[in-house]
């Protein structure tokens, strides 16, 4: 057998004929599916929007209580640079009244007076 | 998209049911010839059709006018065949309904003992040879347009039409052979089982 008659074979064996109703009726049923499935979907979409709100009010909770655990390490690092830039403040002054206290001749005097 | 289709594919794609139902209209035959040759059965080509032109209105969106619009829609019908699998149950029940339809009664014509023949014939092919037969050789469509619709090369397309051939002529011929000798009715719907192959 060779090609052609094989493509002949072939079509010479036609799909079964459907009687004329189900050609009138098929396009109409496919058009109530469409509608059956928008009315199917509908509840299924509203459930999704349930979702995705909880899914979102969730995400806002998680990411509120991370900014909140993060601003409070950032308030000790802030207080302990305070203190000791005070100390070091101190320190300074210390320093210059020490420095004093040995280079006048003046005496304790000095030790009771704050430098300037 | 010098399409005679073009008007009611938007007017569908603006949600227009009505448009919708008269692009199933005019290619109802055509796709249920389609599903046919690839499911060898009357019931599931039906399932099949229906299948085809629902996933068509959900996905018309995506449908941009680079191709005519009986092209899109063949490609939706032949992914809906392809992706079609059937359990074994269904696949018993397709086979008994397939003989119930397919099988010629004694007063009928030997074009029905023929048709038989060729389905028969077609089910026993990959699924994917079988679509690139009915699309080449049913629909008429050059292996460029077939491998469009299929989503593959054109290459593929004729390797697999030359292997569907090849493997038809064997089991034509086997059949020819076998149509001389006396026809056997099987006891069981089992025995009456052509094997159907998806690739």
């Amino acid at each position: 057998m060779n090609d052609a008659e094989l493509t002949c074979r072939l079509k010479a064996a036609p799909a079964p004929e459907r009687p004329g109703e189900y050609w009138d009726d098929f396009p109409s049923h496919i058009r109530v599916q469409l509608r059956r499935n928008r009315t199917e979907f509908a509840p299924k979409r509203a459930w999704r929007l349930r979702l995705a709100c909880a899914g979102g009010f969730a995400l806002g909770v998680v990411l509120t209580l991370a900014c909140v655990e993060f601003r409070v390490p950032q308030a000790v690092s802030q207080a302990i640079a305070k203190q000791q830039r005070n100390f070091d403040a101190r320190l300074a002054r210390l320093d210059t009244g020490l420095h004093k206290l040995v280079l006048n001749t003046d005496g304790m005097g000095y030790l009771l007076t704050e430098p300037n | 998209m010098a399409d005679a289709d073009a008007e009611l594919v938007a007017e569908s794609q603006r949600g227009d049911p009505a448009a919708f139902e008269e692009l199933v209209r005019r290619h109802q035959r055509m796709i249920h010839s389609l599903t046919f040759r690839m499911s060898g059965s009357l019931a599931d080509a039906e399932d099949l059709a229906q299948e085809t032109f629902l996933r068509a209105w959900d996905q018309i969106g995506s449908f941009h006018g680079g191709a005519k619009f009986s092209t899109w829609l063949y490609r939706v019908a032949v992914n809906a065949c392809l992706n079609w699998r059937a359990g074994e149950s269904r696949r018993f029940h397709l086979h008994a309904r397939a003989a119930e339809e397919l099988t010629p009664q004694t007063h009928e014509t030997s074009s029905a003992e023929k048709q038989h023949e060729v389905q028969t014939a077609l089910l026993k092919l990959p699924a994917k040879q079988r679509a690139a037969i009915v699309l080449t050789i049913y629909d008429g469509m050059n292996h460029a347009e077939a491998a469009h619709v299929l989503g593959c090369s054109e290459t593929t397309v004729s390797w697999r039409v030359f292997a569907a051939k090849r493997k038809l002529k064997r089991l034509l011929a086997a059949g020819g052979t076998a149509q001389r000798t006396p026809r056997v009715e099987p006891q069981s719907p089992a025995e009456n089982r052509p094997p159907i192959s998806h690739e």
